[in-house]
């Protein structure tokens, strides 16, 4: 079987790793944006080949599959499907994995998103308010309170301001900081015409979170085990958001902090989501799904952001666990009859992500970059784990270079987490810079310190969640009181009210 | 004594000022006379008090604040790289420390570097510190005997709060993230963060009084509760009160805790019994006689209904010179009308100075080491006067798990592994 993997990072490599463990013969091809090793090298061996290209042009793409005429193609990055390269090749009659334009909408537009969730009623939603111009965000913003601003649109996960703002006394120079913030992404999203909204105001919520991942044919919804990333580009939870520094999975299908109900709920969310998406757009939405949820005192199950795509590093966590013919998966998700199919995890093993990300990441990317690093893969190998390349490029003189964001992923898996926290460890020391450049990684991810934190903390918060069930105000969330008017549920007024 | 909080802003646009002042109010019951502002624009470090740092910290990202006393600050000027280390106590190794600090920060792997250049200082004299540097670079590290305390706190995305304790973390709405063990350090700047242990020394432990009287209600202390440890403490006091009492009362602010605690166990009520006046002021952290009786005079205002003619315990945290609580039984004797005074202190006698400068005592004023328990109730006019023992302290170590230096209470080391 000829697959034609689109992507070029980690999360394209774990597809690659899991689609080429087929019991059947998969020739790999891969297009990418530059020569990623890991995903040359793996396509190589199975008699496949990549092929560099713009993988945001549908006709590159498919001027790439032309030439390798794929039985399967797996687009795995969300940007693609906003330049709708789905489309353009389901079009030209290629079986393709991965969500259209239209339904990649639940991704690319955080409004949407959101409007979706409200007029549908669906739980676990947040107040918001969205703007198209800049003086009546401006407006808003002044009597916002504790919130969080967004782009209107995905840009690659960034410029996500939260800004917490519960002291009176410190309300003044939080507020400085929302208006910059409002300013700086009404400016980012200046050069994205393709989003009418700019910005998104949301009411800030606390609490773990964690991601629900699903397989979707359009009609069928298979769940994959949760998966729980770390934002924070350093220890302890500190420092800039990043597209993830590392991630934890399993046992079973859900996280240790995370309930059997919890989970239930969450999986429930994500489903009526798809179901209402495509209500909405009146298209059938095939490919990967996510929730990037968060266990709330508001609702305890609550989304965050959906995305139309596989996470990174959430697939990749997923590598060790996955007992099932992914391919086949995929491919019968890409057709249409997902219907009976099964995932098969295995529900005692755990695994941990680690990312390895050069100094300078993410704030300063430029001087992270174009530095040579080294690996030894099998050392790595030996202690049971899996290396991904991500944003390490191949150069002509036979050298990996960073290119400024993470470079690598290693994947360690065992049958507690003290064990795959050790070979985790040891697993990031194999992965050493050739020019003395600095590389780092969160120590703390896998740790039973931090295993212990989330659970504190998921255990304040399923506190707070449960009494407002049992008072029947879950979701709801009083904030003010103007007299003659009455109590008003948020500020943040969704579109619907 | 005193008390360091330190920021560094990942992202711009933050007015640090908020920020300081409203952290160094929540570090001023440490002690320290002196407020100093640093903090890092355009590559120099500029320093002053918080007022005349208006506008300065404007476009800071970086910036440590302390209340200090003498010898807690020093500065460091090589190559053109200028840096400013403040300790949270007094200490003649400051200038040494100092110096090491700069050693390591100007090496490839400044936190591996650190690790080492610090573990030499491994004597309980040795105080925790912070660094700022004028390349944008913060080291915050917990003195390898870890007599005092260290947090690490986050804002969000955006901020690294560290401090001497935790209420100025949670005070400026960010969260404790972690508490540094004896040794530990962090390498801070805008591109990394990084722990750091240079080791800790065999003879680590806490200062008792940290958790006695220097912290705050509100502040967690290495992971225990301060005002759970008082409450123990005060329950524990139960067994010393031989007498009945109507009404338990606590030295404002410290030993309400305690007095909660007694009167848990005692069974009887809890009573607010002074209302201080002006500030809240810390009267065994000050120095001069005349500034420690002004300091009791102001708090020690009483609720006379409270008292009239009954039989009274009042707790407090523990006893140095006998000042405050000698000012207490007259106001309760004389002015109110109290039936019966029974005082109870929740730490046992303190019979020596600090030899580590945590806390100043002065060896020849300490009451309970020169006088008899018969002779300081005459002294005091109270019916009866009651410490807690060694043991409890000892029972309070494995109940919290904690290993506490009980240096000027007469025993080198309580709990742990001895």
């Amino acid at each position: 079987m000829k697959v034609l993997l689109v992507g070029s990072g980690g999360r394209e490599h774990a597809l690659a790793k899991l689609l080429i463990s087929s019991q059947n013969t998969v020739r790999l091809y891969v297009v990418a944006d530059y020569v990623n090793p890991g995903l040359k090298r793996d396509s190589e061996a199975t008699g496949g080949k990549l092929f560099v290209a713009n993988t945001n042009l549908p006709e590159s793409v498919a001027a790439v599959a032309e030439s390798v005429s794929p039985d399967l193609v797996v687009v795995g990055p969300e940007e693609p499907q906003f330049h709708g390269v789905v489309d353009y090749l389901k079009e030209k009659g290629y079986v393709t994995f991965g969500a259209s334009l239209e339904c990649s909408m639940i991704e690319k537009s955080k409004v949407f998103a959101r409007y979706l969730m409200w007029k549908y009623g669906i739980p676990g939603r947040l107040h918001f308010a969205a703007f198209r111009t800049l003086s009546d965000a401006e407006e808003f913003i002044r009597y916002a309170g504790d919130v969080v601003v967004k782009p209107a649109r995905q840009v690659g996960g960034k410029g996500v301001r939260v800004i917490r703002d519960t002291k009176a006394f410190l309300s003044e120079v939080k507020q400085q900081v929302k208006n910059q913030s409002v300013l700086r992404t009404f400016d980012d999203l200046s050069k994205h015409y393709d989003s009418d909204y700019k910005v998104l105001v949301e009411q800030r919520v606390e609490g773990v979170e964690y991601t629900a991942q699903v397989i979707t044919d359009g009609s069928c919804v298979l769940p994959l085990p949760l998966v729980q990333d770390y934002p924070h580009a350093y220890e302890l939870d500190l420092g800039y958001e990043t597209g993830g520094m590392g991630s934890i999975s399993g046992p079973g299908y859900s996280l240790p902090f995370i309930t059997q109900e919890e989970y239930e709920v969450t999986v429930k969310i994500v489903g009526e989501v798809i179901r209402r998406l495509q209500d909405e757009i009146k298209e059938k939405c095939s490919g990967a799904f996510a929730g990037q949820m968060m266990l709330t005192g508001l609702w305890g199950p609550t989304a965050i952001e959906f995305y139309s795509r596989f996470g990174d590093p959430e697939l990749p966590c997923l590598i060790p666990r996955i007992q099932s013919d992914f391919l086949e998966v995929v491919d019968r998700a890409a057709r249409g009859s997902l219907s009976g199919a099964k995932l098969e995890v295995l529900d005692s093993r755990v695994s941990i992500v680690k990312a390895v990300a050069p100094v300078g990441y993410p704030a300063f990317r430029d001087e992270g970059s174009g530095h040579p690093v080294s690996v030894d893969e099998e050392r790595i190998r030996e202690l049971g784990c899996h290396l991904l390349y991500a944003s390490v490029e191949l150069r002509p003189d036979g050298l990996m270079y960073t290119k400024g964001s993470r470079a690598f992923e290693v994947v360690c898996s065992a049958e507690d987490y003290g064990k795959a926290y050790r070979a985790s460890e040891t697993a990031v020391n194999y992965i050493t810079s050739m020019d003395g450049w600095l590389l780092y990684y969160r120590s703390d991810i896998g740790s039973k310190w931090l295993l212990d934190e989330r659970t504190r903390e998921a255990e304040r918060v399923r506190t707070v969640y449960r009494s407002k069930q049992n008072r029947g105000t879950i979701g709801e969330f009083f904030t003010v009181w103007v007299p003659g008017e009455g109590v008003v549920a948020s500020p943040l007024l969704s579109p619907l009210r | 004594m005193g008390g360091i909080l330190s920021i560094l802003a990942f992202e711009p646009g933050w007015d640090l000022l908020y920020f300081v002042n409203y952290g160094l109010a929540a570090l001023a019951h440490r002690g320290g006379t002196t407020k100093l502002v640093c903090w890092r624009r355009s590559d120099s470090v500029t320093c002053g008090d918080s007022e005349s740092s208006v506008g300065g910290l404007e476009n800071s990202e970086l910036v440590v604040a302390a209340w200090l006393d003498d010898r807690q600050l020093s500065n460091y000027t090589v190559e053109g790289r200028f840096s400013i280390t403040v300790s949270d106590r007094s200490s003649k190794h400051l200038a040494e420390l100092a110096e090491a600090v700069e050693r390591a920060l100007g090496s490839d792997k400044p936190h591996l570097s650190l690790s080492k250049q610090l573990s030499v200082f491994t004597e309980e004299e040795v105080p925790s510190f912070t660094t700022l540097t004028s390349r944008g670079e913060l080291v915050v590290w917990r003195s390898s005997a870890g007599l005092t305390p260290y947090s690490i706190g986050g804002y969000g995305f955006d901020m690294v709060v560290a401090s001497s304790e935790t209420s100025a973390v949670e005070v400026l709405d960010a969260d404790i993230r972690k508490h540094l063990s004896p040794g530990e350090g962090v390498y801070i700047n805008r591109k990394q963060v990084r722990l750091f242990k240079s080791g800790e020394s065999p003879k680590c432990r806490l200062c008792l009084f940290e958790l006695l009287y220097i912290a705050r209600h509100d502040s967690t202390v290495d992971g225990v509760s301060v005002y759970e440890f008082r409450k123990y403490l005060g329950r524990e006091l139960g067994k010393y009160l031989n007498s009945a009492v109507d009404v338990v009362t606590g030295v404002p602010e410290t030993a309400l805790p305690y007095a909660l605690g007694l009167s848990e166990v005692v069974r009887a009520p809890y009573e607010i019994g002074f209302v201080g006046t002006a500030q809240r002021s810390r009267s065994m952290l000050k120095e001069g006689i005349r500034e420690k009786l002004i300091s009791i005079h102001l708090k020690l205002n009483p609720v006379k209904s409270v008292f009239r003619g009954k039989r009274v315990a009042v707790v407090d945290d523990s006893m140095v010179t006998g000042s405050t609580l000698k000012t207490v039984a007259q106001v309760l004797r004389y002015r109110v009308g109290a039936r019966e005074l029974h005082l109870l202190l929740a730490s046992p006698k303190l019979v020596g100075t600090c030899p580590y400068g945590v806390i100043k005592l002065d060896p020849t004023s300490l009451i309970s080491a020169h006088l008899d328990s018969s002779v300081i109730e005459k002294y005091l006019d109270v019916d009866s006067v009651s410490w807690l023992k060694d043991s409890d302290i000892e029972g309070a170590a494995s109940r919290f798990g904690m290993k506490f230096c009980c240096a000027c209470f007469g025993r080198d080391v309580i709990g742990g592994r001895q």
